[in-house]
């Protein structure tokens, strides 16, 4: 009976020491959970600042974006407008070249008939010119011829004078002609790349609009999973407190 | 020699009780959750067996000591009174006491046994079994209480892994393809400002172009106008 007693008491004893390592464990066991609590709000913090950082990237591209987006579209609209307003050039031009036609028609005209006056003053000085050399007219008549041939003369020489310039003008006529038709062909050539300046602007622009929409999607995304991420990391929070107040 | 065995079977008995404290189950950090929380990346590896498959082991463990408790405690029953025995388990409740009781000195198990032949008699040795027993069965409860405490510790600390573990993978398979795309974005929008500055000079410069040559055109043929026109 004796035995059994200190069998009884024995174990009592042993109980009591293992409890007391029990609550060792126990503890120890509180302590892990507590560390890997910690770690996995760590965890949770971390990543939320990861996306916390992604957003504020996104915001600032989306920023830039926007002001991209902004000198696209005005790119788009000024090559529009350029695109009109060479347009109009070309129809300036073609004015031009009609004006020019007229102007070397007009040109052409003068100095034909300033050859022609030309000529027939020159034959004219050299008709009085043989009657002199003929000495067939009386005297007071051969001072008038002479008289006659010194006018005719500086005719002569005005109207030739007057025939260079046309030629000069002829020439700007000439040049103005050549440059009238450059530039319509520029100007084709520039309605052309300005067109295509435009259709690339407005290609762009559309690429902007969903790189946008793409920007903003995955802003949503991140925000979305933040929001999850948080409403979870305040209920680690909470349960762990729920579990300090008891 | 009565001395010696007065002092020899507490050593053995502490021995073997102090044998159950240092196999104390050794617990590890909650499966599933990740410990890093600079990288809050879940590294962890998963236990071999499961938490069920722990539980029902240990259970089972406790059902089949148990059978031998009770079996133990028939033959204890059935044993005569002997000061031996009251002498040994006053002399284990001493050293239980002692400051020894936290750095035994350990024994290796086959000398243990080797002395219990040698140095007791059959009724002390069932005292000793008993007490064994009793070592294995305050081991068991203990494991029974860390096992508990570890259930409810993987309880608890799996919904966070599980969360952890969630959003990492979130993390590796949205936002870094995410990150990836938006630095895309980003050359793009790059290009594209240099590529629009760019058409935007151009297109000025074809305009103030066409604009300085259609003025001078316009002056030449207004001149050759007023020149031709004079004559």
């Amino acid at each position: 009976m004796t035995t059994k007693v200190l069998v009884s008491v024995g174990s009592s004893i042993a109980a009591v020491v293992a409890a007391g390592t029990g609550t060792q464990i126990y503890q120890r066991s509180q302590q892990e959970r507590e560390e890997a609590r910690v770690a996995t709000v760590a965890a949770l913090q971390s990543f939320d600042q990861a996306i916390e950082r992604v957003k504020t990237s996104i915001r600032q591209s989306t920023e830039m974006r926007d002001d991209l987006l902004k000198r696209t579209d005005a790119l788009f609209k000024d090559a529009g407008s350029t695109e009109q307003e060479l347009l109009d050039h070309g129809e300036k031009a073609r004015e031009l070249q009609k004006r020019h036609a007229t102007v070397a028609a007009e040109a052409g005209k003068l100095v034909a008939d300033a050859k022609r006056s030309l000529g027939e003053a020159t034959a004219a000085v050299g008709v009085c010119r043989q009657i002199l050399l003929k000495d067939s007219l009386k005297a007071d008549q051969a001072s008038a011829v002479q008289e006659d041939i010194r006018t005719k003369t500086a005719i002569v020489k005005d109207v030739r004078a007057r025939m260079d310039e046309l030629t000069r003008l002829g020439t700007r006529c000439e040049a103005l002609e050549h440059s009238l038709a450059m530039f319509v062909q520029q100007n084709k050539g520039a309605v052309a790349r300005v067109r295509e300046i435009r259709e690339e602007a407005e290609e762009k622009l559309a690429a902007q609009k969903t790189r946008h929409a793409r920007a903003q999607e995955a802003a949503d995304k991140l925000a979305r999973l933040q929001a999850e991420m948080k409403k979870d990391l305040e209920a680690i929070k909470v349960a762990k407190e729920t579990k300090q107040e008891p | 020699m009565r001395r010696l065995r007065h002092v020899s079977l507490p050593l053995i008995a502490l021995a073997l009780f102090a044998g159950g404290c240092a196999t104390a189950p050794t617990t590890s950090q909650p499966a599933g959750l990740a410990t890093s929380g600079a990288t809050g990346t879940a590294s962890q590896t998963k236990p071999a067996r499961t938490l069920s498959e722990l539980v029902h082991e240990t259970v089972a463990t406790i059902d089949q000591m148990l059978g031998r408790y009770d079996a133990m405690l028939k033959t204890i029953q059935g044993l005569s009174d002997t000061k031996a025995a009251a002498v040994l388990l006053d002399e284990i409740g001493a050293y239980v006491k002692d400051d020894r009781w936290e750095k035994p000195d350990p024994i290796p198990e086959e000398k243990l046994q080797a002395a219990m032949l040698e140095e007791f008699s059959r009724p002390s040795r069932t005292v000793l079994t008993h007490t064994s027993l009793n070592k294995e069965l305050v081991d068991l409860s203990r494991r029974l209480i860390a096992l508990n405490n570890r259930t409810a510790e993987l309880a608890a600390s799996y919904a966070q892994g599980k969360t952890l573990r969630a959003y990492a993978a979130k993390m590796r398979r949205e936002v870094m393809p995410l990150m990836a795309q938006l630095r895309a974005l980003a050359v793009a929008d790059t290009a594209d400002t240099a590529g629009i500055a760019h058409l935007d000079a151009e297109t000025k410069k074809i305009l103030a172009t066409s604009r300085q040559s259609l003025r001078a055109l316009e002056r030449e043929t207004h001149s050759l106008e007023s020149e031709i026109g004079g004559k």
